[in-house]
């Protein structure tokens, strides 16, 4: 399995939901989704896209699963100065396709053209929803 | 003429502003375009509130960015099984070691094995009551006086009529053999009749009733579920007791006659199966039931049950049951009784 996609879909859900056991279970099931479909390697990346995005509606139903029982391990590292009270308004107060964009553009780096094919949408809504997602989320942080 | 937006010409609001201030922060405008929303970013003081959110935005996400995934975390997802298949796994590899090899497959054999028995999928739909024969020993031409026409607009189908003789009902409305036919025939034994089916006992069984349910059916039956023998028709029984039987009763035969009643079985409508008791097996034009509920209510009270049962009436047509008890001997019985 490539590198690449684990740590994407991964880091996607955890934007989503900032817990280890959420961003667990539905990677689990995304990238069993993408392995099934052969998916998994980089020329599918607006399918990844439409498989994250199918999932995230879903994300909250899927069963806990276990993957630290010992509870010694965070699943993420973030950086000292990462505002996290910050993203959970950002999370709570903005739409989500906007943190969506926000997240698959700015965090993942993907492309506009690939979000665009892979949420079905046109280039300039892609364009549109990050920077409105972006002031957004600037308004939630302090001078 | 170009469908493109005409950005030049158009003048700057502070709505278009704004939502051109994440290609203006990314560079991907235009110098002219660049050049004429920095101007009036300086004129326009939410837009320029707005701009700065976006940057801190930009800056916050490039923090974000740098959020990583840990080692374990990443071996977790990579090698993560359901929980069965490390069972399934750790059982092959101890049966494995120990020389059994072959135990899970023979294991997953036994499983489907059993399954199936158990399931029997083959047999779905095949499961209905097979009728062997069906014997009816009533003679047509010595039929005792039908006293109502006999109804011949009742719908059977094949199946209906196979398992209308599994649905156990009193043994009388099965044959509907007249009283002294039954006595003339002796009683033949069937050559095949399974036990598991014996059917039920009448209301009230006599000792000429008996004789003619077993045999005037001589029928073979395979058992089948009872909720397929349930049936989509209905039939309507009640029984009554009257205090003047010998006149009551020609007269209930009288009134079902003239609401259009008709024969269903194959007796005479008032049947007097005892001497104190009369039996009524008729059709009825739906619309006249209650009528006839209000007539036999001047008797003695009666209640309709309204059972299911697999032959379908024509629309608006039901069928009924009826057995007028005489009540003065009834009761006398019963106080005889110890």
């Amino acid at each position: 399995m490539e590198t690449s996609v684990i740590e994407t879909v991964a880091k996607y859900f955890y934007f989503f939901s900032l817990e280890d056991r959420i961003t667990f279970s539905a990677s689990f099931r995304v990238l069993g989704d993408l392995k099934s479909n052969g998916w998994i390697d980089t020329a599918h990346k607006d399918r990844w896209i439409h498989v994250l995005n199918k999932w995230r509606g879903r994300m909250h139903r899927i069963p806990r699963r276990e993957w630290n029982p010992s509870e010694d391990h965070d699943g993420f590292i973030e950086p000292k100065n990462f505002n996290r009270i910050a993203w959970m308004n950002f999370l709570n107060h903005a739409d989500h396709l906007e943190v969506e964009a926000v997240v698959l553009s700015q965090i993942l780096n993907f492309t506009d053209e690939e979000i665009a094919k892979g949420l079905g949408v046109s280039v300039g809504t892609v364009r549109y929803r990050v920077g409105r997602g972006l002031r957004q989320l600037g308004g939630f942080l302090e001078p | 003429m170009s469908l493109e937006f005409d950005f030049v010409k158009t003048k700057m609001t502070p709505f278009l502003c704004q939502e051109l201030l994440y290609e203006y922060a990314t560079h991907r405008l235009d110098k002219q375009k660049e050049k004429q929303i920095a101007e009036f970013l300086r004129e326009d003081r939410e837009s320029a509130r707005e701009f700065e959110n976006l940057n801190k935005g930009l800056r916050y996400v490039q923090i974000a960015a740098k959020v990583e995934i840990s080692s374990e975390l990443y071996e977790a997802l990579e090698k993560f099984e359901p929980q069965w298949k490390k069972r399934l796994r750790a059982w092959t590899l101890w049966s494995s070691e120990r020389g059994w090899k072959m135990l899970p497959y023979a294991f997953a054999v036994i499983a489907i094995g059993l399954g199936l028995f158990l399931t029997k999928p083959w047999k779905h739909g095949e499961d209905k009551d097979i009728l062997l024969t069906e014997m009816s020993k009533f003679n047509p031409e010595v039929d005792p006086l039908p006293s109502a026409p006999v109804n011949t607009d009742i719908q059977y189908d094949p199946m209906e009529l196979i398992m209308t003789d599994m649905i156990p009902e009193p043994a009388i409305e099965e044959t509907d053999v007249p009283h002294f036919l039954a006595q003339r025939e002796p009683p033949k034994k069937s050559s095949i009749l399974l036990p598991s089916i014996a059917p039920m006992p009448a209301p009230l069984p006599t000792p000429a009733a008996t004789p003619a349910s077993t045999e005037s059916t001589e029928v073979a039956r395979a058992q089948a579920s009872s909720a397929e023998q349930i049936g989509r028709g209905f039939l309507y029984r009640a029984e009554m007791q009257v205090t003047d039987f010998h006149n009551s009763w020609p007269a209930i035969r009288d009134k079902i006659v003239a609401l259009g009643g008709r024969i269903a079985g194959n007796v005479e409508l008032g049947w007097l199966r005892r001497p104190n008791e009369a039996y009524f097996h008729f059709t009825l034009p739906e619309s006249n039931y209650n009528e006839l509920q209000i007539f036999l209510n001047t008797f003695s009270p009666v209640r309709f049950s309204k059972d299911r049962h697999p032959r379908v009436m024509p629309e608006g047509e039901i069928r009924i049951i009826l057995t007028v008890k005489d009540g003065m001997t009834e009761n006398e019985g019963s106080t005889e009784a110890p």
